[in-house]
């Protein structure tokens, strides 16, 4: 990837995105054991498989631009103990909702085209799953009107 | 305020220069103006197209909820989510064009309704599906909270076809 312009706003945003998928992938890798339907499990593992390439375009994004990428925590708390499929789906529904924010942050801080279409696809991966996850979960409404601000 | 004196009067009468082959060209000119001007208008903003979308996909779900019972909520979930996208759009829209920013007021023609449910259903995902595109061609062209509207009601869009499936 060639270099990157990041100004000191969109540094931090991404920032703090690829800590979003930090946590996201951490969280995924928990919730593996508490799921046990097998659609689900699926879901799971497609999630999980986008979260990680998320992570690894943020980091590679912030090297082309001269910035270290922050590594990620050794764990991460979840708003609520994760303790059966439940729960393990809102902990899921919580972190697509980080991802959603910290991308919509970089989509309106950056300024490089193939930034913004990176944090476009970034949201809107993270929103479509939270609204797969609320649907699960019966969470009304299941599609808030602006992903990433509420 | 200095006013040269003598006042100069008579100085608008038509040049003797002037002949017949000019007043032509002038009067040709003159009719061609109209159009130029309108050429040159400002861009028009990126986000109207948007608006006026996500107003006939209002209109669209609000039907489908009507026609199709069971499908009422879900279309109703979109119906809302798109009128919330068309007034925040139309804010912005507003905030930036000043109170003279115009809007269609003339209502569009009611969009029919498929006879079946899984007709209406196919119908309004098309619809989304359609609308997310449209806002995430114009995100990268906007920045700062434009690019971020834009952006979020693509994401809006793709969850809400996941709703109505």
């Amino acid at each position: 990837m060639s270099a990157v312009e990041l100004s000191e706003a969109g540094e931090r945003a991404v920032r703090q995105a690829l800590g979003t998928e930090h946590a996201a992938v951490w969280v995924h890798g928990l919730a593996k054991a508490f799921v046990t339907d097998q659609k689900v499990a699926a879901e799971l593992r497609e999630a999980a498989t986008t979260h990680r390439e998320h992570r690894d375009r943020a980091r590679e994004l912030l090297r082309s631009a001269g910035v270290a990428p922050p590594v990620a925590e050794p764990a991460y708390r979840t708003p609520k103990p994760v303790t059966d499929q439940d729960s393990a789906l809102r902990a899921l529904l919580a972190v697509e909702q980080d991802c959603s924010a910290g991308w919509l942050a970089v989509l309106e801080r950056s300024e490089p085209r193939r930034l913004k279409e990176l944090a476009l696809t970034c949201l809107t991966d993270a929103a479509t799953r939270a609204t797969r996850w609320r649907l699960k979960l019966g969470v009304r409404p299941s599609a808030p009107a602006f992903p990433g601000r509420e | 305020m200095t006013v040269d004196f003598p006042l100069r009067i008579g100085s608008t009468a038509p040049s003797p220069n002037l002949n017949r082959r000019g007043l032509l060209r002038l009067s040709a000119l003159a009719a061609l103006s109209p159009a130029v001007l309108s050429c040159s208008g400002p861009e028009p903003d990126p986000l109207v197209k948007l608006s006026e979308r996500a107003r006939t996909d209002t209109e669209l779900a609000r039907l489908t909820a009507e026609r199709h019972p069971e499908l009422a909520a879900r279309a109703r979930a979109v119906a809302d989510a798109r009128a919330r996208h068309g007034e925040t759009l139309r804010r912005e829209i507003t905030r930036v064009a000043g109170e003279d920013s115009t809007f269609p007021s003339g209502s569009a023609p009611e969009p029919e309704i498929a006879e079946t449910p899984e007709g209406a259903a196919e119908r309004l995902r098309t619809a989304l599906r359609e609308a997310q595109r449209q806002a995430a061609e114009t995100a990268p062209e906007l920045s700062g909270y434009r690019a971020g509207l834009a952006g979020s009601v693509s994401a809006g869009c793709a969850s809400l076809v996941e709703v109505v499936a």
